[in-house]
């Protein structure tokens, strides 16, 4: 593993709403290392797509960042204005979206949009813009590259436009690639694929990758650290063998639990986790997930937890980890329900 | 488009004929024997097919026919003596519809909720309900006869086409602007302008490449119609500002039965019309890709 390349500290951000402030994120901290590949994993609503919109400035308005820090190689991106931050995006930080039939541009040919990331940044020729452009869609295995730069993106499958939208976020080497659901709006199979590809680009290329995502499933193999989010805050974060076969915060075993497996013999029913989200206009005063939490604690509804870690880089926000928690044993007894 | 054409020949044809009085009713009723001579002039007594058909013919010949109205001369002549005046104040108004709402809809759009914002919606509020006869009257008051800056009448000077024609566009230029800032600020949220700002492109890029490209197809729509309604004049403006224009002949020549003055100008404005909505249709395929012609595409 490389040296830290993006470090948040702290980091708070709102909606400021007619109806008050939307707390979507409530002061998050993580670090991602040089050519890691992390996985933010949350229910809609978690804030995990606004903590990464955050770090790039991208938030639209009334999205306002309020505290931290987003340290990327030392300096704070949060200090830095519009024109300090567009030098940055798309070169040494890039983003890739949902849905890919929506995020490229109807108007212009792929090509155009590649090509123009790679003349803003690098200041090179139309030529050789368009040679590294038929470069980068052979490395995202679109076949016959030269005549489809020409193509407009209606003419692509959605899988293919969002080979089309990671070869444009590579454009520029970048050092980070911020994927958000980068698969959920394609087929099953497709999904599989786009995963595979980004893994390949960070194993290859060795860029970083934060894949944000809802589906616990369409990680498992990608990453290597995963960073689960509830309510605007981290519930958890473990190495992907931890999160799976070791998880210790009920939120994690709710997500487990809901998600389909192939490796059990019996046929279960799947359990989604009962309730819904918090509402963060209002969030609860203690951990955001004592509502639907079935272990939790008075304390619980009255005080945001602490993190406890039992080991480096494994961190859970949960009152049942405190040593003197009524039942400590027993409730750590339970993460074996939620794994085989 | 040819089907268009008879379809608006034929329709204008049946209603006029069905409009009491003719072509020589007057106040002061004509002797029998003349207006019957002159009945027989025009070949108004044969029938109604009889001279639909020598219409249609004559047509194709691209010859309107005599004006009723006005002795000697044809309606071919009324029309190349009216439209080129109308034409270039018609030309002006698209041009200043063009160059002046697109751009204040555009910083109206940017500047969301600020006063720029304000100051041109209220502008384009009043511009859209204000009707032209108004508008023209205010500004001929206020420039020409409070201020002296500009002629009253008359187009013998360039400076004589200002005010007929900043009447003549402004409905057009208000509309223009409130579409284009809507229909911007509708692109302004759409998912691949997150794309665009992801990429470090200059805010110029993002807002006039990827902004306005998209903005502009709704725009483009409508600017056919009103390219081929400013082009075809406005009786109106055309009065209060004594141009020599094309809609004051088509207007007389309605309450004088004036037959084939109303038939070629009508023909003249539908086949104008098709032209500039097939000239859009063409423009289209330039800013959207996803319009091809022949076959379709998924």
């Amino acid at each position: 593993m490389g040296a830290t390349l993006l470090e948040v500290d702290n980091l708070t951000t709102s909606f400021f709403t007619h109806q008050g402030e939307v707390q979507a994120v409530r002061g998050v901290n993580f670090r991602v290392n040089a050519g890691e590949m992390v996985g933010i994993v949350g229910e809609s609503g978690s804030g995990k797509s606004v903590t990464l919109l955050s770090v790039l400035q991208l938030l639209k308005s009334p999205g306002k960042t309020i505290a931290g820090r987003a340290l990327f190689k030392g300096e704070n991106l949060l200090d830095k204005n519009e024109r300090q931050m567009r030098a940055l995006r798309g070169d040494c930080l890039s983003m890739i979206f949902q849905d890919p039939m929506t995020s490229l541009n109807p108007t212009l040919t792929i090509g155009e949009q590649i090509m123009e990331t790679l003349r803003v940044h690098r200041r090179i020729s139309r030529k050789a813009a368009r040679h590294r452009a038929v470069e980068l869609l052979e490395l995202v295995r679109i076949p016959s590259p030269d005549q489809r730069l020409n193509a407009y993106p209606h003419e692509f499958s959605g899988g293919m436009r969002q080979r089309v939208m990671i070869a444009m976020a590579l454009s520029c080497d970048p050092d980070l690639l911020i994927a958000d659901e980068p698969s959920t709006a394609l087929d099953v199979t497709i999904q599989a694929q786009i995963i595979l590809l980004l893994k390949q680009i960070q194993r290859e290329l060795n860029t970083a990758v934060i894949l944000i995502t809802h589906d616990l499933g369409v990680i498992a193999e990608a990453v290597s650290r995963v960073i689960v989010m509830y309510g605007g805050m981290i519930m958890e974060e473990a190495s992907v063998e931890d999160i799976f076969y070791r998880p210790r915060h009920p939120y994690t075993w709710g997500l487990l639990a809901s998600v389909p497996r192939v490796d059990v013999e019996e046929k279960q029913r799947l359990s989604p986790i009962a309730g819904s989200p918090p509402d963060m206009l209002n969030p609860p005063a203690g951990c955001p997930f004592f509502p639907r939490c079935r272990f939790a604690l008075q304390i619980c509804r009255l005080k945001i937890p602490a993190y406890f870690s039992s080991a480096p880089g494994r961190r859970s926000l949960c009152w049942r980890l405190h040593p003197g928690a009524p039942d400590r044993n027993r409730f750590l007894e339970r993460q074996k329900n939620y794994v085989n | 488009m040819v089907i268009t054409l008879l379809l608006v020949i034929t329709l204008t044809f049946c209603m006029m004929h069905a409009v009491p009085g003719g072509p020589f009713t007057a106040e002061k009723a004509l002797q029998p024997e003349v207006e019957k001579a002159l009945r027989a002039k025009y070949h108004l007594d044969d029938p109604l097919w009889r001279q639909y058909t020598d219409y249609l013919l004559g047509i194709l010949r691209l010859d309107f026919g005599p004006s009723f109205k006005y002795p000697g001369v044809t309606v071919n002549e009324l029309i190349r003596k009216g439209f080129p005046v109308t034409f270039k104040a018609g030309v002006l108004a698209v041009l200043l519809v063009v160059f002046a709402g697109i751009p204040l809809g555009i910083v109206a759009a940017v500047k969301q909720n600020k006063w720029q914002d304000a100051v041109v919606m209220v502008m384009a509020t009043v511009g859209v309900a204000i009707p032209s006869f108004v508008l023209a009257t205010i500004i001929l008051y206020f420039f020409a006869l409070k201020l002296g800056w500009l002629p009253t009448f008359g187009v013998t000077h360039w400076s004589g086409y200002i005010l007929p024609v900043v009447a003549l566009a402004g409905f057009w230029l208000a509309f223009v602007a409130r579409l284009t800032r809507s229909s911007l600020l509708d692109v302004l949220q759409q998912d691949y302008m997150v794309t665009a700002r992801s990429k470090g492109l200059y805010q110029h890029q993002i807002l006039l490449k990827h902004g306005l490209k998209n903005a502009l197809i709704p725009v483009i729509t409508v600017l056919g119609p009103v390219a081929a309604n400013l082009l075809c004049g406005s009786f109106v403006v055309e009065q209060i500002f004594a141009l020599p224009g094309i809609g004051k002949y088509f207007v007389q020549s309605i309450s004088n039965r004036d037959y084939t003055t109303i038939m070629g100008i009508t023909i003249f404005y539908a086949a104008f019309l098709i032209v500039m909505v097939f000239i859009v249709d063409l423009f289209y395929v330039f800013i959207d890709p996803r319009i091809k012609f022949g076959k379709s595409t998924g």
